[in-house]
């Protein structure tokens, strides 16, 4: 049984959709019980994975392989490394929560679970999809969910936001499936297999650059950045929490993966000769999101930038992918894990910095409350910000460190890093009027929360900071898993 | 072959004869068990033509009626796939068939079956056109409109005959040019008449513009209203589906034929760009039209005229891979529109047919999992093995575009849109080619495998 856990990991969210498209949607309970159980033993594989993960061997654990059209060569071929398994514990966690959240709501929950489950299932089997076709074909669910869920859980006066998460998702997939087709066709016996293509590079360098370029603009249209932030700035602003946390924390996760999973193995060339524009956008992104998220009173936008800021920040972490020009691997190897570290980090930090609001009715509520919730209140607002701008002790400080110290190893990508330093530093002073603007009651940043939004934020949180600061305090834990695989793609980087 | 042998080929065509002569002679049929047993022996009839069609397949390429009509395995697959398409459409038609006005109505459909498989069939350039002229003389009294509509069908008349005259105009130019009437000069495959790019461009033409328009100005015309037929009133349109089938089937089949003669590789890529461009072209004019479409059934014909645009890419690439990919994605659209005429849009009668609706839009959307998905990659595939340059790819993709988009705003209206409570019965037929749809999608690889095998 032990040895496909991953399959299982796919197809229990499959099996949880299949069922919650059939159960009534009056039965609200049934509907929630339904995704909790699902989610919940996704929750249980994941621990048994993880383990039972060798972190000794940077190659693919977990595989299967099942033939599915021969005529193209292409199988069903999932498998995990360790930075599959970082992104897919990160995935089960949000969605896990992202159910716990949404609890108490009421109103349309068939469709809200049916499409979170399908965006679970499509998000999972692309986490861990080792074929193009199949990773291919998730990407177009993960993207379709995701649009549905925009179009039918945000305010309908919000259509220019789902017109251009539309587009962008469309121009995203268009590219991504040109990028597969292309490198199919240059891949000796037209193999769609991304593990032995990763391993045995054909490509010509004229295919390396364009099909780097077509994957990279695919890739960072969904991260988003600019100038494709505005569907996301616009559809948390009416999205109820729980989506918000989806939208916010994965999505961008998804692009995130597919750079370090597809872009960096298939395209090692390239990578190298165009890292500098990592740090371009990165650094070009931070100043963007640094700045505007001064003019914003409304919290779901300040969140928003911050989202935007830290997907900045991961791209600053690629950028030391740079440093392999002078046999510097280790800087390379210390940015990649800094990537994948933030890139779990932030996604967690999100989650805590979205139920704020309602830990802040704790604070502000003072006559419903007992002063002991207050202090605890005070408490995690205090944590959850601090550590969303990099206080030490907590797994956000280490990821920050190590995208932005790899990145000093070059002159280039060091005036970035500094950059992206002065950017984390006005993010510090937003997050500060937060917490005064909270505890002096200022009421100067609009905290806008409805009804039943939020629930179990007091079990949520404190598991999240606690996870966070376990991490932190022991970085290792995370490190072993991913060290080995990504010093695999960091050797293929350097030794070109 | 000899002429004695030829007439047992054409049993099927027989027998929908026989039947439209029954029909005809006891078209006022008052008694119930006589209509019973009249539309048994339909039913009947139908069934041995589909054993026919599928027991009798040849290995390889026979002229018929001195090469008046061909037999080869691809015909007998397209024939095989019009007479299911019938049966599919006309189930319900037949077991209800009680007045002489739905009589006529099958008499007629039964005549576009039949000169449907026929033209399939057909090797000759008379034969071609008396199959095209059949159709169209149909046509026009099939879609004769009330008084009130005469000015809709003016225009339908006018479009008929341009498509008819430009046809009949190649076909005089086809035997000015090579001396003969026949595509294939003896039914064996690659031995055609007198390849040359004049040949080769002319037949191109001849079929892409002759029977193409059907597909395509006919569609053009509803969107102004100018069609005296519907595909939203939930009614069975085999009249319009099948033809269409037949034309765009003749076309693959004589550009296959034309196409595997190696010298016709060099004329191919001469022509490649305006192939290709006139595809493109199709799917921007057609794309133009979704802001202003009035209601759901423009959007049909708008996202049709795309698919078979679509298809039109793979005359731009001599491979039987391709031709076979197109085929496959005629044979999906089809069937997806198939199913969503006989579905009434407008009123969702119960939650299956919402949901069974979704799935067709999805499937036209190009959602993974379905055929309309894996239909596109595998022409998209095939453009690329192809080594089609790769602007004319993205241009072909980011024009599909619009269509997306359209089409997930219908599918939100349904979504939201509150199906009846009231016990309806379930309509089996969508049903049915929703699920043949989604599974062609998943395990598509035998079906195109047969496509290719009787392509060669």
């Amino acid at each position: 049984m032990i040895n496909h856990l991953l399959l299982y990991l796919f197809l229990f969210p499959l099996l949880g959709t299949v069922i919650l498209i059939f159960v009534n949607e009056n039965k609200l309970n049934t509907l929630k019980t339904i995704a909790a159980i699902t989610t919940g033993i996704q929750m249980w594989i994941i621990v048994q994975l993880i383990f039972n993960f060798d972190t000794n061997i940077g190659y693919l654990q977990y595989v299967e392989q099942i033939s599915w059209i021969n005529l193209l060569n292409i199988d069903f071929i999932i498998g995990l490394n360790g930075v599959n398994l970082v992104f897919l514990t990160l995935s089960t966690i949000l969605f896990f929560t992202a159910i716990f959240i949404n609890w108490k709501e009421r109103y349309h929950q068939k469709s809200f679970y049916v499409l979170i489950m399908l965006l679970n299932t499509a998000v999972t089997g692309l986490f861990m999809s080792y074929d193009l076709f199949l990773f291919t074909v998730f990407y177009g669910i993960a993207l379709f969910s995701t649009f549905l869920l925009i179009t039918l859980f945000t305010e309908k006066s919000n259509g220019y936001t789902a017109g251009f998460f539309t587009f962008c998702a469309l121009t995203s997939f268009c590219l991504i499936i040109i990028g597969v087709l292309l490198i199919n066709n240059q891949a000796v016996s037209y193999s769609f297999n991304l593990y032995a293509l990763a391993q045995n590079p054909s490509i010509l360098s004229n295919i390396q650059t364009s099909g780097f370029y077509i994957f990279l603009i695919g890739f960072i249209i969904i991260t988003p950045i600019v100038p494709f932030q505005s569907w996301y700035l616009g559809a948390i602003e009416t999205a109820p929490t729980s989506l918000a946390v989806i939208l916010l924390a994965l999505i961008p996760k998804i692009g995130i993966f597919g750079i370090l999973n597809i872009l960096l193995p298939l395209f090692p060339q390239s990578t190298f000769r165009f890292a500098v524009l990592f740090g371009i956008i990165g650094s070009l992104n931070i100043l963007y999101f640094a700045f505007t998220v001064f003019s914003h009173t409304d919290y779901r936008k300040i969140i928003g930038h911050f989202t935007g800021f830290s997907t900045a920040l991961i791209f600053i972490g690629l950028s030391s992918i740079i440093s392999g020009r002078l046999q510097q691997s280790a800087a390379t190897i210390s940015g990649l894990n800094g990537v994948v570290i933030y890139s779990f980090s932030s996604a967690l930090i999100i989650i805590g910095l979205l139920l704020i609001p309602k830990v802040r009715d704790h604070i502000t509520n003072l006559a419903a409350e007992p002063p002991s919730n207050r202090w605890v209140a005070v408490f995690m607002l205090l944590m959850v910000l601090a550590s969303a701008i990099g206080l030490p002790g907590f797994l956000n400080f280490i990821g920050q460190f190590l995208c932005l110290i790899s990145a000093f190893h070059h002159w280039s990508t060091a005036v970035m890093s500094l950059l992206a330093m002065i950017g984390l530093v006005l993010v510090g002073i937003k997050f500060f009027r937060i917490i005064s603007d909270t505890i002096h009651q200022n009421n100067q940043i609009q905290f806008s929360i409805k009804e039943n939004e939020i629930s179990f934020e007091f079990i949520v949180l404190p598991i999240i900071l606690i996870f966070l600061f376990f991490l932190g305090i022991f970085p290792g834990a995370i490190l072993q898993f991913i060290n080995h695989s990504l010093r695999d793609i960091a050797t293929s980087l350097t030794t070109l | 072959m000899n002429n004695t042998y030829s007439l047992t080929i054409f049993i099927p065509e027989f027998l929908l004869l026989l039947n439209i002569f029954i029909h005809f002679i006891y078209s006022d049929g008052r008694s119930r068990k006589f209509i019973i047993l009249r539309n048994s022996f339909l039913f009947i009839s139908l069934s041995i033509c589909l054993i026919l069609e599928i027991f009798f397949r040849p290995d390889k390429s026979h002229g018929l009626f001195f090469n008046s009509f061909i037999l080869n395995p691809f015909t007998m697959f397209f024939s095989l796939f019009l007479i299911l398409l019938f049966l599919i459409f006309e189930y319900r038609n037949i077991r209800q068939n009680y007045t002489s006005f739905s009589n006529d109505i099958l008499i007629q459909k039964l005549l576009y079956l039949t000169a449907s498989i026929l033209l399939i069939k057909a090797n000759s350039l008379i034969s071609l056109i008396l199959c095209v002229g059949l159709i169209f003389l149909n046509n026009i009294n099939y879609f004769c409109p009330q008084k009130s509509e005469k000015e809709n069908y003016q225009f339908f008349l006018t479009s008929h005959l341009m498509i008819f005259v430009i046809l009949l105009f190649g076909i005089m130019l086809y035997y000015g040019i090579t001396g003969s009437f026949f595509f294939m000069a003896d039914a064996a495959p690659g031995n055609v008449a007198k390849p040359n790019s004049v040949v080769f461009s002319f037949t191109a033409l001849l079929l892409m513009i002759g029977f193409g328009l059907y597909g395509f100005i006919l569609p053009f015309g509803k969107l102004f209203g100018k069609q005296p037929y519907s595909f939203d009133n939930g009614r069975v349109n085999s009249a319009f589906y099948i033809p269409l089938f037949a034309f765009w089937g003749i076309t693959f089949r004589i550009l296959n034929d034309l196409l595997s003669v190696p010298e016709s590789e060099l004329i191919v890529k001469n022509y490649r760009t305006f192939i290709l461009l006139c595809s493109i072209l199709l799917i921007v004019a057609a794309s133009l039209y979704f802001p202003i479409r009035r209601k759901t059934s423009d959007l049909f014909h708008i996202s049709l005229i795309i698919h078979l645009s679509l298809s039109i890419l793979g005359f731009g690439v001599i491979s039987l891979d391709v031709t076979a990919v197109s085929i496959y994605l005629l044979v999906i659209t089809i069937l997806t529109y198939s199913a969503l005429a006989m579905t009434d849009k407008n009123k969702i009668p119960n939650r299956l047919s919402k949901i069974v609706l979704i799935i067709l839009y999805l499937n036209i959307l190009g959602i993974p999992g379905g055929s309309g998905f894996t239909a596109r990659f595998l022409l998209f595939h095939s453009l690329f093995r192809a080594n089609i340059p790769l602007i004319y790819i993205i241009f072909s993709m980011l024009s599909l575009i619009p269509l997306v988009i359209f089409v997930t705003i219908e599918i939100l209206r349904v979504s939201q849109s509150i199906p009846s409570f009231e016990k309806q019965r379930i309509e089996f037929v969508p049903l049915f080619l929703t699920v043949i749809v989604i599974g062609l999608g998943i395990y598509w690889e035998p079906f195109y495998n047969l496509i290719l095998v009787s392509l060669r």
